[in-house]
């Protein structure tokens, strides 16, 4: 499976789109500037994409992730280190997290943060949906704080080849920084150069 | 068949979960309201079913809530709540007056008609993991609290051991000063006593008779001086009666313009119901004219600007407590002098050793003038604060117990 450069640049220009959606919407929370950066798309195996999460470091990594199904299988992934998902709850809740016990600091964080994750998210699928017009059913979105091999176990476990998208954003004002990764499990990815090519040949 | 029959009917399994679960359609209808919602919010579903859910809950109507739900109705991703953002979703109050906390979801489900969707809202209580987030919080203020309070009695013991301190050296200083000055005096006059034994020695035209006078000039000038140093640092009598400040600087006023460099202003701004004080007159002049007087060569050269006021009010333990020297005195009401100036000011450093014997960073200062203040103020059960900032100006501010007048 191999996607053209002008499919993958289409892909990506999708991305930026939702992202750079779900990052005004987090500028309004934190009222701090979001800076993103350009997305890689890449097609990667399972091997390569063990390789990508060994890249992600041995971090501990807080994850809000959107499932989603119908013509398009995968899940959307809000990641953070563990650090810096702190840092976010303390700022948009004002409480001094670093003194909380851990059961509380994990109950502080999954609210906090899978409702920040949840608003951009929602801005990236719901973009990412409408514009290629894909219905999408969406799965009630999740909480967890693991690290990133573990993250993906499920993944790479089904030795399926994989499409990841993956930009990284950061926060100006409070040095938090943090990546925003689509994976789509390619059974379903004609449907999605289908798509992209016809949303192309619209431009 | 009615909507809200068919409602009931397919939602008849939400009624059974300790979730509140509400639906509603893309006109904020509502279609669907549980029991366990009914009951919390208490709210029957015959009062809410059919009617607009912002009619009840103006908070929704609000871009915050409304822009996120709208994507619900085009089938769009569930939507979270989280109680660290926004406490509830539908205002429930608890049995002990506080509102529940809740995290809600709300997700899409498809309409009856296929055109569109419903929004499915499901609300936890999640009220006593809040609590306990709450409670840990109270008890960790409550722990830092303590510290911190610990560690400023801990800091007012160093700042009362360092005034003791302060307290005795000087006293072990005027002593040996006062002891000196004693002994000294008694040489002189043994040397004055000398000297006219022999003036009346020496015959009348000798050339030898200036240099015997010069000998008693110099002496009853060292005497003055072993005097003064007596005085200075002595606890001399004091021969106190009522005086009211503002009298005593209204007969100063003369005095003080004059002596005053031409190139200062000096300003009064004193207090017109100012109660007396128990003193002695002549001391206390010495005081106000020896503050002026620093003052003033704080200033130099420079023009500048010499305040002097006088209040009366309460001070507290803790205010007569930053006194720089020790004086056990109780709170209460005190009146006030004080001279204030725009000169040099000190440091922290300097300020610990002003009323040391001896103590000048002036080039011709005895550093004497000072440790006769404070010595007449500690004779008159007062206490001396002040403030000092560098290169911005200092404040003496003379403090002496009010006294009330009987009533007659
Ligand atoms: N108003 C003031 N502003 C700044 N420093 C002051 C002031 N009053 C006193 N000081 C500091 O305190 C020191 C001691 O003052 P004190 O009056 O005891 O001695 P002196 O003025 O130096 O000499 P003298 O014995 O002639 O008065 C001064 O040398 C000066 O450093
Ligand atoms: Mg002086």
């Amino acid at each position: 499976m191999e996607l053209t450069r002008i499919q993958m640049d289409a892909l990506s220009e999708i991305i930026n789109i939702g992202v750079g959606k779900g990052a005004a919407v987090l500028n309004k929370i934190l009222n701090s500037h979001i800076q993103l950066r350009v997305p890689l798309v890449k097609i990667l195996d399972s091997t390569e994409l063990i390789n990508e999460l060994k890249e992600m470091g041995n971090d501990k990594l807080s994850s809000v992730n959107l499932g989603f199904k119908g013509t398009l299988y995968g899940t959307a992934q809000l990641i953070f280190s563990s650090e810096n998902a702190s840092e976010l709850v303390a700022t948009v809740t004002g409480e001094d997290i670093h003194n909380l016990s851990m059961d509380d600091i994990s109950f502080m964080r999954s609210g906090t943060l899978s409702e920040i994750g949840n608003i951009v998210l929602n801005s990236v699928m719901g973009t990412f949906s409408n514009m290629l017009s894909l219905p999408l059913h969406f799965v009630v979105p999740g909480y967890i704080e693991d690290y990133a091999s573990n993250l993906y176990f499920k993944m790479v476990e089904k030795n399926t080849a994989i499409l990841l998208a993956k930009t990284q954003f950061s926060v100006e004002k409070l040095s938090i920084h943090g990546d925003i990764v689509l994976l789509f499990e390619v059974p379903s990815m004609d449907v999605l150069i289908h798509r992209i090519d016809q949303y192309f040949s619209q431009v | 068949m009615d909507i809200f029959k068919l409602a009931l009917e397919k939602f008849d399994v939400l009624n059974h979960t300790p979730v509140g679960m509400v639906v509603i359609n893309s006109e904020y209808q509502v279609l669907f309201w549980n029991q366990c919602i009914e009951y919390w919010s208490n709210k029957h579903s015959n009062e809410i079913l059919g009617t607009s859910l912002l009619s009840h809950y103006s908070h929704l109507n609000t871009d915050r809530y409304l822009s996120r739900i709208e994507t619900i109705f085009e089938g769009g991703p569930p939507v979270l709540f989280s109680t660290h953002l926004h406490q509830y979703f539908i205002p429930c109050l608890l049995s002990n007056g506080q509102w529940m906390n809740q995290n809600t979801t709300i997700s899409a489900f498809p309409s009856f008609d296929g055109n569109g969707h419903y929004a499915l809202i499901a609300i936890e209580n999640v009220t006593e993991l809040t609590q306990r987030v709450f409670e840990y919080r109270q008890m960790r203020d409550k722990a830092l609290n303590e510290i911190k309070q610990r560690e400023l009695a801990e800091k007012e013991k160093e700042k009362i051991q360092a005034q003791m301190l302060r307290a005795q050296k000087l006293e072990s200083l005027s002593v040996l000063t006062r002891g000196i000055a004693h002994d000294f005096n008694n040489q002189l006059m043994g040397i004055l006593g000398n000297a006219s034994i022999l003036k009346q020695l020496v015959p009348q035209d000798s050339t030898l008779i200036k240099y015997v006078d010069k000998i008693q000039q110099a002496t009853l000038k060292s005497a003055d001086l072993t005097k003064q140093l007596i005085d200075y640092t002595g606890k001399s009598k004091i021969i106190a009666n009522f005086l009211n400040f503002n009298q005593v600087l209204k007969e100063l006023k003369p005095i003080i313009d004059s002596t005053v460099s031409p190139h200062i202003i000096v300003n009064y701004e004193l207090e017109k119901e100012l109660p007396d004080v128990k003193a002695d007159t002549a001391q206390i002049e010495k005081v106000i004219m020896h503050l002026v007087t620093n003052a003033d060569e704080a200033i130099g050269n420079q023009s500048g600007l010499i305040t002097i006021r006088t209040h009366a009010k309460h001070f507290s333990k803790e205010e007569l407590f930053n006194a720089h020297i020790e004086m056990k005195l109780q709170e209460g009401f005190f009146s006030y002098f004080e001279v204030q100036d725009t000169g040099h000011g000190m440091d922290d450093n300097t300020m610990l050793k002003i009323f040391d014997p001896f103590f000048s960073t002036r080039f011709i200062g005895r550093g004497l003038g000072l440790t006769m203040v404070l010595g007449i103020v500690q004779g008159h059960r007062g206490t001396i604060l002040i403030e000092s900032t560098p290169q911005k100006g200092s404040c003496f501010r003379v403090l002496l117990p009010s006294q009330v007048k009987k009533p007659a």
